[in-house]
């Protein structure tokens, strides 16, 4: 017995750490109440807990969104105290399910509710958030303001009831408006300019110019990431291969000719090296370096990572380019100067969007309301977007314009990381993006170009709603549809490749797709579309 | 311990055993806990693969579904072909159980031990870079104009496209890679077990005139019978989990032909359109299938060798 004692030490700290690993998944880090007393502040000393994805731009400087000096400013504006709970990064989608199968639930929970199974009515009907109804009427007057001046925003934010949920991240409040935009083709135009060409338009034009390209030098004229091969281009077949509106019809590209008027195009540029061959497996490295090293000379890449990035570069290592030379086109359209059918566009509010519910557990929902309120107002619209005056931005004529704390930071921070910091737009948080944001964001000429460019898009028409299948059909519609995105991307891919002769396959992998079921899909889609423009 | 003369009823047995050794119980305590809070607490997940699962209702509040998802995943269109793909890839695999066994003889052969030991690290070191290094790194060789297709170009004149997205190069560079990637690490066993063989059954086979090829196949392959049937017994029960994360760190829709196995589709089911029962349900299928692999393997094992893990 007595050999044993001096184990008791070792055994008791086995056991006692296997139980602390409990308490480690949620940070809360609690704060000292403001010290303010103002009439203007009805919830003044109230304490709220608010469940959110941390962004990795916040998480560099801090850890927790509570200590950011956005959240501090909003606490002193609004005399609530916030205790942010941030989910693991990386595992935000396990994490939001096991609070919700704990049932112990925040009094905000912001998480992108579109993808809740069932939709955002069946997260009510399951007990987890609140029907804001009666919350906006009363205590939102601010983001009701909004919503009454814009109708057709008003109805995306509803769920399949027509009833408000949540508090949203909105892209502006406008269709089209510059925070949609954010990727488009870009050009070499100074090779354009020494052969003579204009800035192309349509395929045809693009034939042309990517085979002057070719001509030229460049071995792989054109290339772009795996997953945007086929969106950059089918604008020019007047084609979208997803689900989308016509006249109020809802429709799907996948099963119409042009669809195979596009694939039949990309099939003649693969065979003929004019774009990259290895798309398949190309990613925003091999783009970048396609693109600098002059082995692409025309990219389809994001307006920050990709032209801004790529311009820097090539005129650190060649002066004469300069963000003359790398410009952006306006998107692929089939009849000259008129607007792209289709572009990709992000809508205002969608199924990435993230929005603010309040939770049925949450004991104080007039201060819910009015804390989420308050990003919409005029003073919250600025903290969100600008951050705080005097610091951040400056007005100038009645427009917040970014300091050079911002823009050229003397830390040698970056801008993205001092506005995650600072504010919370960048980072899609709850409030209504401001265009003067995302113009000023972009510091370069050219990408300010980009963004109006972009603009000439009839997208905003028939881009399909927020909206989703009824709760009765969402099994059938989930399995036709993994079927059916499979299918499309195999033979896709096969088309192009050659690997499939479109030729002569095409259309038995249409009588596939039928088979699925794609009919029955754009059926259910139909119902949804047409109940939600009832609400 | 104290000997007793006679036996006496469990239960004082069990009391006087844990007054003596009650320090020894509470260390195993957490090993208990460990088990049961994480190997046995999950198996009763399970049983939303019955169940139309959702998160807020808990599994006592989702509606039960019986076979529903089996019978989905079993009619599904590509059920066949996630058949077929997740057991060629695994036989292809099983089939490069050999070469690590063979590299151990040879490493056992050889001379110098300052060589051997050299060989030895440099074989193993693919082993410690993680999958996705080695699968960029993949990608990248085989790319049009990455070094592997550029010698396969000028040697045989193979296309220069990018190897990945022809469908019937996607097996032999996902076994290939494999063979270098475990090669040496695998070896490490089948070395071990050669040097725990006695040197005088060599002496002995030497008396009696074996030559190193007979050493070989009477002294040292007999040595190591039991090591290698339960390390196939262990390799024929993973059959059904091939290596996923590298097939979904490779693969691309012009390849999906050959590539999807049924890991990648549970894991494109379950975290991308969260459909979790049902993901649950393919799952719950593979293991019992692996699990019935690993019987048979061991029973047949049992009954011509004598040798099995239980």
């Amino acid at each position: 017995m007595k050999k044993y004692r001096h184990l008791v030490p070792l055994a008791l700290c086995v056991t006692a750490s296997l139980f602390a690993q409990g308490g480690k998944e949620q940070q809360v880090v609690a704060k000292p109440q403001p010290a303010q007393t103002d009439s203007g502040k009805p919830f003044e000393g109230v304490t709220l807990s608010w469940w959110t994805k941390l962004n990795g731009n916040v998480s560099v400087n801090y850890t927790n969104l509570g200590d950011t000096p956005w959240a501090q400013y909003v606490e002193e504006q609004t005399g609530i105290h916030i205790n942010f709970i941030h989910p693991t990064q990386g595992s935000e989608k396990e994490e939001f399910a096991i609070m919700l199968a704990d049932g112990d639930y925040p009094d905000i929970i912001e998480h992108t509710w579109t993808t809740y199974p069932g939709g955002p009515s069946q997260a009510i009907n399951d007990g987890v958030i609140l029907n804001l109804d009666n919350l906006m009427k009363k205590n939102a007057p601010n983001f009701s303001g909004l919503m009454a001046a814009h109708p057709d925003v008003d109805k995306m934010v509803k769920d399949s009831n027509g009833d408000y949920y949540c508090f949203p991240f909105l892209r502006g409040l406008e269709n089209p408006n510059l925070t949609l935009f954010s990727g488009g083709l870009i050009v070499r135009k100074d090779v354009l300019d020494k052969l003579g060409l204009p800035m192309p338009e349509t395929i045809d034009d693009w034939d042309m110019v990517l085979r002057a390209y070719k001509a030229n030098g460049f071995a792989v004229p054109f290339c772009t990431r795996s997953e945007w091969m086929l969106d950059c281009w089918s604008g020019g077949f007047d084609n979208w291969g997803y689900f989308y509106v016509d006249d109020g019809v809802v429709k799907n590209g996948i099963i119409e000719d042009s669809r195979k008027a596009m694939l039949s195009k990309l099939r003649e540029w693969y065979k003929d090296g004019l774009i990259d061959n290895d798309y398949l497996v190309a990613n925003k490295k091999s783009n970048q370096t396609y693109f600098t090293t002059g082995k692409s000379a025309a990219v389809n890449a994001p307006f920050g990572q990709g032209l801004g990035n790529y311009t820097q570069i090539m005129h650190a290592k060649d002066p004469s380019i300069t963000q003359e030379d790398i410009r952006c086109t306006v998107p692929v359209t089939s009849t000259r100067g008129k607007n792209a059918k289709f572009s990709k566009m992000n809508a205002i509010y969608d199924a990435s969007g993230v929005s603010a519910a309040i939770s049925t557990n949450c004991k104080n929902r007039e201060a819910a309301a009015y804390l989420l309120d308050w990003m919409y107002s005029k003073e919250g619209n600025l903290a969100c977007n600008f951050g705080i005056e005097g610091k951040t931005y400056t007005m100038v004529d009645g427009n917040p314009v970014y300091t050079d704390f911002v823009l050229h930071n003397p830390d040698g921070k970056t801008a993205s990381e001092i506005l995650a910091a600072y504010s919370r737009a960048s980072t899609s948080g709850v409030c209504v993006q401001d265009p003067r944001y995302i113009e000023q964001y972009y510091a370069q000429d050219n990408q300010k170009e980009a963004l109006r460019l972009s603009m000439k898009t009839d997208m905003g028409k028939h881009a399909f709603p927020p909206c989703s299948v009824d709760s009765k059909d969402a099994e059938r519609f989930s399995e036709i549809m993994s079927n059916v995105e499979t299918l499309q991307d195999e033979m896709e891919a096969q088309f192009i490749s050659g690997a499939v002769d479109i030729n002569t396959e095409w259309n038995s992998y249409q009588k596939q797709l039928r088979a699925f079921g794609i009919d029955e899909a754009i059926g259910m889609m139909q119902k949804a579309y047409d109940n939600y423009m009832a609400h | 311990m104290r000997k007793t003369n006679h036996v006496r009823p469990l239960r004082i047995r069990l009391r006087n055993d844990f007054k003596e050794n009650w320090l020894l119980y509470l260390m195993l305590v957490p090993v208990v806990l460990f088990y049961l809070i994480f190997h046995y607490g999950p198996m009763f997940g399970l049983s939303i693969a019955f169940l139309d699962y959702r998160p807020a209702r808990g599994i006592l509040g989702s509606r039960f579904v019986g076979f529903k998802h089996f019978y989905n995943f079993f009619t599904n269109y590509y059920f066949w072909r996630l058949l077929r793909n997740t057991i060629r890839i695994s036989l292809w695999s099983l089939a490069t159980f050999p070469l690590p066994i063979i590299f151990a003889l040879l490493i056992n052969e050889l001379r110098s031990p300052k060589f051997s030991k050299t060989a030895q690290t440099i074989a193993y070191i693919p082993h410690f870079i993680s999958t996705v290094v080695i699968c960029g790194m993949i990608v990248e060789l085989t790319s049009s104009d990455g070094a592997i297709t550029s010698i396969l170009h000028t040697l045989f004149g193979v296309e220069r496209v990018s190897l990945l997205t022809k469908k019937e190069n996607f097996i032999p560079i996902y076994v290939l890679s494999g063979i270098w990637q475990a090669l040496g690490w695998d070896a490490i066993i089948y070395i071990s077990a050669l040097a725990g063989i006695s040197p005088e059954l060599y002496d002995a086979a030497e008396i009696d005139g074996a030559g190193r090829w007979q050493q070989m196949l009477h002294v040292t392959l007999p040595g190591l019978a039991s090591t290698i049937i339960i390390m196939l017994i262990l390799k024929v029960g993973k059959i059904f989990n091939v290596g996923y994360e590298k097939i979904i760190l490779l693969y691309n829709p012009a390849i999906y032909e050959t590539a999807d196995v049924i890991n990648t589709y549970v894991y494109r089911k379950g975290m991308i359109d969260a459909q979790y029962s049902y993901s649950a349900a393919v799952g719950l299928f593979n293991n019992i299938v692996s699990f019935l692999l690993v019987n048979i393997t061991n029973h047949i094992s049992k009954k011509t060798s004598d040798t099995g893990l239980w």
